[in-house]
């Protein structure tokens, strides 16, 4: 299961710094792409910073245990934005937009290699997973912010000895 | 057996939650195969199919069906019923495969199973797969998953690569193919145009797993076995055709394992098709949705050497172990 996790987070911050490197967040004394996955980092990292995404886990559940191995488990994605300085924040609107825009263009195409990346090099698990569109809906924002969240289903198998 | 009555009687309902399905070859020059015998091999691990038996994995919507007529024997004025008797004895066995494969293809589409054999660009274009990159032959000390091979062969292949391993068509009549039979020849073919032939639809096909120095490996063993002098060959796809003449055929096995039960077997001497290539869709969660191979299929005639029954089909049922016979 944290291969799958690890492994959608890779290819969305892989592709996140290659499509949109201005999507960049600061910590620790570094630039790096602005795509946090909240049950990993530091808490000064997931403290939510503005114009960054974070993703959270949700349930895992089997979806045909008699016949499959195959999982799906729920991913949520949230961003949020003032705006810009130079536009005095009346602009919010438009770069959530902007970063609704990014993240369908991140989830495509909607699979990816299975790695293990609990090892100094990344093992390959010799399957995919793979996800299903984004389904976006506004947020509770802080004043003069918007935000939203998206949900993601991630589909994966376990492949561990389940006999 | 349990004191406890309840118990004894609760044992009794083999609840379950899926069938699982295995496959045997049958040997199609006397329609025979090595009998599944619930007395040695009924209560076996389902991950460790009796011999001479392939998993095929778990099915879906498994549904025996049976058209054999019953019909009456009457007589006098009043027409009384004297006798009963069966007629025109007909059933079959119909399931989808969540999981593909080269058995499961096989099975499911009841015709000639191809290997589309790997090309050069210089090859026309053809539907089965066209004129394939030539064959490199297998040489002395092979087993079911190791194929040596001279330094020259090896390099044509890598690991993960599928590759089908069996003899040059030599212009014979009848089954072909190593193992299963994979087609039938009423007419013999012009052999030099026709030496891939056998490698097109045999079953003897496998991953590569490791290409050694002087070997291929392979991830699966070949069920057809290897020999000195069988050719290799790349395989890119497996296919089937709608409008082929073919019939496949199989002993089959589905066991019904009971998760508070005993466990309930139908075993089928001689399966086959009965409908040609399908699928069935199921949504998983929208939009996803399993694209299974669905099997229909007849059950075709065998000889209990017990009594001289011709029989179509066995039931076994293995009652857990507490339960009330």
């Amino acid at each position: 299961m944290q291969a799958a996790k690890d492994s959608f987070y890779m290819a969305l911050r892989g592709r996140l710094a290659q499509a949109f490197p201005a999507r960049a967040i600061a910590a620790g004394g570094t630039t790096r792409p602005a795509l946090v996955v909240t049950e990993n980092d530091q808490p000064s990292v997931t403290a939510r910073q503005h114009d960054a995404f974070y993703l959270q886990w949700g349930e895992a559940r089997p979806l045909r245990p008699a016949t499959s191995t195959l999982m799906a488990m729920t991913c949520t994605v949230s961003y949020a934005s003032a705006g810009s300085d130079q536009n005095g924040g009346l602009d919010r609107g438009r770069m959530v937009a902007e970063m609704q825009s990014e993240l369908l263009g991140i989830c495509s195409p909607a699979v990816t290699r299975k790695f293990d990346y609990t090892g100094a090099t990344p093992a390959d698990l010799s399957s995919s997973i793979f996800w299903t569109s984004p389904v976006f809906r506004p947020a509770k924002a802080a004043p003069n912010c918007e935000a939203g969240e998206a949900s993601v289903t991630v589909y994966f198998y376990p492949e561990v000895n389940q006999a | 057996m349990s004191s406890n009555l309840f118990a004894r009687q609760s044992q009794m309902q083999p609840l379950a939650v899926a069938v699982r399905a295995y496959v045997a070859m049958v040997n199609r020059n006397n329609e025979t195969t090595l009998p599944f015998d619930p007395s040695a091999q009924g209560e076996f691990n389902l991950d460790q199919p009796p011999q001479p038996f392939f998993d095929v994995g778990w099915v879906e919507n498994f549904k025996r069906t049976s058209a054999t007529k019953y019909e009456a024997l009457r007589t006098g004025s009043r027409s009384d019923l004297v006798a009963q008797f069966r007629s025109q004895y007909d059933a079959g066995v119909e399931f989808d495969f969540p999981c593909w494969g080269k058995l499961q293809m096989a099975l499911a589409g009841g015709g000639q199973q191809f290997n589309v054999l790997a090309t050069p660009i210089t090859s026309p274009l053809m539907s089965s797969g066209g004129t394939a990159i030539p064959a490199v032959y297998v040489q002395e000390g092979g087993s079911v998953v190791e194929l040596p091979m001279t330094a020259d062969a090896l390099a044509n292949f890598q690991i993960g690569d599928l590759v089908a391993v069996d003899w040059d068509y030599s212009g014979q009549m009848g089954y072909i193919g190593s193992g299963p039979a994979g087609g039938y020849l009423a007419t013999a073919l012009d052999g030099p145009s026709h030496v891939d032939l056998i490698r097109r639809v045999t079953f003897n096909v496998a991953r590569v797993s490791n290409v050694a120095t002087t070997s291929l490996f392979l991830g699966q063993s070949l069920i057809g076995g290897a020999q000195p002098g069988m050719g290799v060959q790349k395989v890119c796809a497996l296919l089937d055709r709608e409008g082929d003449s073919y019939f496949q055929e199989w002993a089959a096995l589905f066991v019904v394992a009971g998760s508070t039960g005993g466990r309930t077997c139908f075993y089928y001497p001689r399966l086959q098709a009965a409908a040609s290539p399908g699928e069935t869709q199921r949504e998983v969660e929208a939009p996803l949705f399993a694209n299974m191979l669905h099997a229909k299929l007849r059950a075709m005639p065998s000889i209990d050497p017990n009594d001289g029954e011709t029989v179509l089909c066995y039931r076994s049922y293995f009652p857990a172990k507490n339960a009330k016979v």
